[in-house]
């Protein structure tokens, strides 16, 4: 067990890439921590600059407070489970178990304990003397965690492990996984691109983008508080609906209009250029007079079974916080309970709480609402 | 109806084919088994490829006349030793050009594919001054090592350790295996096949050699087979029988290799010429 | 991906274990491949005479120019260059319809492919003995009495090896049975790799077997083609076993070739220059043929 610290790591790739940009981290002993971000976010490469088997630039890391940058992967102590798998198809299940011990030239009698140890706790027994190709994409997984549970490394990669399994089995692994490593309290760096994944298994959540951290914290805090209009559209399906505060009235304070709706703009440490609603803020203005309301038209009405989902003409300038700077996006979309049934075509009014607003500086960054 | 003829076509062309390219293997081994006599007398007609009457005669002769086994023993020896240093070596140049980071690889990397191009035969003769000169010659080592490194096995090796997954490697290495213990724990199980294309390529081209040990080989005694059907060729009297056994003889284990192993060849062959 | 900044974890022994498992091969291709063929160069504009205690000059291209002006070194590129015009596109064509007629499954496919290729792994010096055997001379030589038969009877029994007109063709004859599987399994494996839609696409178009074989086979085939025509052009200009075995260069130097000249000269110590100078020349004409090969590849791949 161990803590993994990173510090000012720099990566550039030859071919002019710059996949890691002056990122540090701390990874508590024992954590499980969650590395989230869209392809080419640099989550791989991060995971592997801890495994060695890539080279910072720059920078340092440390695991276990000690600096491991000049050890090749075999003298760090770690164990990865890859996309992949990576299992070697002329081994079998055992010999692929046993494959990291003796590489340590454990005793034959240990290795074999442990091989038997590790196979029971992940119900591999049966499967001992196949090969992989004999198995299916769940036991395949399942080999890989058991190659890299059986070595107790001080810390545990995982590189997208559930990417190649079907949606059911994913469901089923990722409990497990969560499970294991609350039982054996390993220090864990997990990549993912899956938001889901994320909030559920880690203690913490890193969000990555080109290169750099946008928001590390515990999964819920990134939810209600995003850092920066990244954070705020990576998490969340259907994305929160962002679009630009308008100013009204010379000289007057700034007011956030959407449709006929009118906010005025709370004291915030800057002005705010961009304002945000998750589309659950939302609400069917019938059951709240008190509200601001917005009058649109569904144009798009996806039923989900427990809500429904609508999707409406943007009635303000509205922007995709994904995309290039400023890209309009034609539509918002709303969240509402499954009753009363909606129909394209129709309108409904939208009301919100002013509280649920999001602010963000031109920048993109948030800024902090009153009160909070 | 046009269906029946065409395929009809098609087989008796393929039958008269397979006939021509047949026959000069029958006259070989059937004539091996005739009488000195009806040889010459029978190659004009079918009797070529029928014997009358069976003799070993020849192959008595072959043994008593040269020393057979001991140019079998040159071949086998040459061959032998010639694959097995040429998969180690160029599977290890292979798998250093393919993975791993150093500073002479595009050098390198460049050299095998400028003298992938280069035929021995432009070689052949500027180097038998070479090691004239310094008196290396007329032994089963000459006829080797200057064969070892080969730029085609070296690529055929290279295109196949650049199409493997790198994450198995990278799992090795993770688990605890230096680079080494990487090639020949993981890589090396893994890339059976193209050991299997390199020694059959490399036999397939090698094997019937006869420029090098004419210019290189003095006596018999470092002589491989090849050349040895040629010198007994010439070797008076002309006994065109002995000559069939002695040829029947040489081919005899490689034909069997062959079709033991012809889907090895096949692929073999297959894969120098699409990635050639 | 080296770099100063840049040290990859253990690079120093990745680096050391490159260079080591390279190094064998490394030394074998520029002691026995790079070496020779600089030391020819550098040789060819050179006097050196082996075991001559004459100081060594450097003279230009004489070399060169005795080669040019040698009437039997101009047989011999004359005969290479026959033997390519003659053998490539025959051998080709033969091969691609070999393997045109092998392309459909069948029991006896296998067979058939075995046969084929069996002279493949026969050495050239055995299969040239034979074929002296094959081409004896009178009416009872095998390929004087089928010729007799082919001809109802108007061919006239011929001395084939020792005929300056039919001496380089009956070489020819037999590189073609001893090469042309090699090329049909070449060409054999390019036409397996032309997925089997392309064929029922082009049929649901309207075309017929003429049309596909034009327009799907050709194409498909363009890569292992190209490859067969460089290896066989190449093999052209490399011919010296049947030459050597067969009729020693004659009659009268209607058989001899490059490497049969290179050989000659090897054996006549005196004459390193002139060995020199053949195999440069001979190098010179391989890489002609190799680029040309190249070029056509890659305009593939531009058009493509």
């Amino acid at each position: 067990m161990a803590s993994v610290e990173l510090e000012g790591l720099e990566l550039r790739y030859p071919n002019g890439v710059q996949a890691v940009r002056g990122l540090s981290l701390a990874v508590a002993d024992g954590e499980f921590l969650v590395l989230l971000g869209p392809s080419g976010c640099g989550k791989s490469t991060l995971l592997r600059l801890v495994a060695g088997l890539e080279a910072p630039d720059a920078g340092e890391i440390r695991i276990g407070g000690e600096r491991v940058n000049e050890r090749p992967p075999q003298r760090r102590d770690v164990a990865m489970v890859f996309q992949n798998y990576a299992l070697y198809p002329h081994m079998t299940v055992r010999a692929n178990l046993a494959f990291p011990l003796r590489m340590r030239r454990l005793p034959r009698a240990q290795i074999a304990r442990r091989v038997q140890d590790t196979a029971r706790a992940l119900g591999l027994e049966a499967l001992l003397d196949r090969r992989p190709g004999e198995l299916s994409g769940g036991q395949r997984q399942r080999v890989a965690m058991g190659r890299a549970l059986v070595r107790e490394p001080a810390v545990f990669l995982m590189d997208e492990p559930l990417s190649n399994l079907d949606a059911r089995l994913r469901l089923q692994v990722r409990g497990e996984i969560a499970e294991l490593q609350r039982r054996l309290g390993v220090t864990t760096l997990y990549v993912t691109h899956d938001q889901v994944e994320a909030m559920s298994l880690g203690q913490r959540v890193a969000v990555l983008r080109a290169g750099t951290i946008q928001q590390l914290g515990a999964p819920e805090r990134l939810y209600e508080r995003p850092a920066n209009l990244f954070v705020a559209a990576f998490l969340g399906t259907p994305p929160m609906n962002v679009f630009r505060v308008a100013l009204e009235g010379a000289g007057s304070a700034p007011v956030l209009r959407l449709g006929a709706a009118r906010v005025p703009v709370p004291a915030l440490a800057a002005a705010p250029a961009y304002a945000g609603l998750r589309p659950e803020a939302f609400r069917l203005a019938a059951r709240y007079p008190e509200l601001p309301a917005v009058e649109v038209r569904a144009a798009v009405v996806e039923r989900l079974g427990p809500e429904q989902v609508v999707w409406f003409d943007a009635p303000a300038a509205a922007v995709d916080p994904l995309a290039a700077a400023d890209t309009p996006a034609p539509r918002m979309a709303a969240r509402l309970p499954p009753a009363p049934a909606l129909a394209p075509g129709e309108s409904l009014d939208l009301a919100f709480e002013p509280a649920a607003v999001h602010w963000f500086d031109a920048g993109g960054r948030a800024l902090a609402r009153p009160g909070t | 109806m046009r269906r029946t003829l065409t395929t009809g076509l098609r087989h008796a062309a393929l039958l008269v084919s397979a006939a021509a390219f047949l026959a000069p293997v029958a006259f070989l081994v059937v004539g091996s088994f005739k009488p000195e006599g009806r040889i010459l007398a029978d190659a004009g007609s079918w009797r070529a490829f029928f014997p009358a009457h069976w003799t070993l005669d020849n192959y008595r002769d072959v043994f008593a006349r040269v020393d057979f086994v001991r140019f079998l023993l040159n071949s086998l020896l040459i061959n032998g030793a010639m694959v097995l240093s040429g998969l180690a070596v160029n599977s290890l140049a292979a798998y250093a050009l393919a993975r791993l980071r150093w500073a002479g690889r595009p050098f390198v990397l460049g050299l095998v594919l400028a003298t992938l191009v280069v035929p021995f035969e432009a070689i052949a003769v500027p180097l038998f001054y070479g090691l004239s000169a310094i008196g290396w010659r007329d032994d089963w080592s000459v006829q080797v090592v200057p064969f070892v490194a080969n730029p085609l096995s070296i690529w055929l090796f290279y295109v196949f350790f650049a199409g493997l997954p790198r994450e198995l490697e990278e799992a090795a290495r993770v688990d605890g295996a230096g680079v080494l213990r990487t090639f020949l724990t993981v890589v090396v199980p893994n890339a059976r096949a193209a050991f299997a294309t390199v020694a059959i390529v490399t036999l397939l081209f090698y094997w019937g050699m006869y420029l090098w040990p004419l210019l290189m080989t003095a006596g018999p005694h470092a002589r491989p087979l090849p050349l040895a059907i040629a010198t007994f060729y010439t070797l008076p009297p002309l006994r065109w029988g002995d000559i069939l056994a002695f040829g029947t003889l040489m081919v005899a284990p490689v034909l069997l290799l062959f079709i033991l192993f012809q889907r090895a060849f096949v692929r073999g062959v297959a894969a120098t010429g699409i990635k050639g | 991906m080296s770099g100063a900044a840049r040290r990859a974890p253990g690079a120093r022994r990745e680096a050391a274990a490159g260079l080591l498992f390279a190094l064998p091969a490394l030394l074998g291709l520029a002691l026995f491949v790079l070496g020779p063929f600089l030391f020819a160069v550098a040789v060819s504009f050179t006097d050196l005479h082996l075991g001559s205690p004459l100081p060594v000059h450097f003279v230009g291209l004489r070399a060169y120019r005795r080669l040019f002006e040698d009437p039997v070194f101009l047989r011999a590129l004359v005969n290479n260059a026959g033997f390519a015009l003659v053998v490539v596109p025959v051998q080709t064509a033969a091969a691609l319809a070999l393997a045109l007629l092998l392309d459909r499954p069948s029991r006896l496919r296998g067979l058939y492919r075995t046969l084929f290729f069996m002279p493949v792994v026969f050495p050239l010096s055995l299969v040239s003995v034979v074929w002296v055997l094959l081409y004896a001379p009178g009416p009872e030589g095998t390929v004087n009495a089928l010729m007799h038969w082919l001809s109802l009877g108007h061919w006239r029994a011929r001395d084939f090896l020792h005929d300056p007109a039919l001496a380089l063709p009956a070489l020819m004859l037999t590189s073609v049975w001893q090469g042309l599987g090699f090329q049909m399994i070449v060409l054999l494996a390019g036409l397996q790799e032309i997925p089997a839609e392309r064929y029922e696409a082009a049929r649901v178009d309207g075309a017929g077997a003429w049309a596909r074989f034009r327009h799907v086979t050709l194409p498909g085939l363009r890569n292992p083609l190209v490859f067969v025509v460089l290896i066989t052009s190449v093999l052209a200009f490399r011919l010296f076993d049947q030459v050597r075995i067969m009729t020693h260069g004659g009659p009268d130097y209607a058989t001899t070739t490059l490497i049969y000249e290179a050989v000659r000269a090897a054996f006549d110590r005196g004459n390193v220059a002139r060995g020199a100078a053949i195999s440069v020349v001979f190098f010179v004409v391989v890489l002609g043929v190799a680029l040309v090969q190249r070029r056509l590849v890659r305009e593939r791949r531009e058009l493509a």
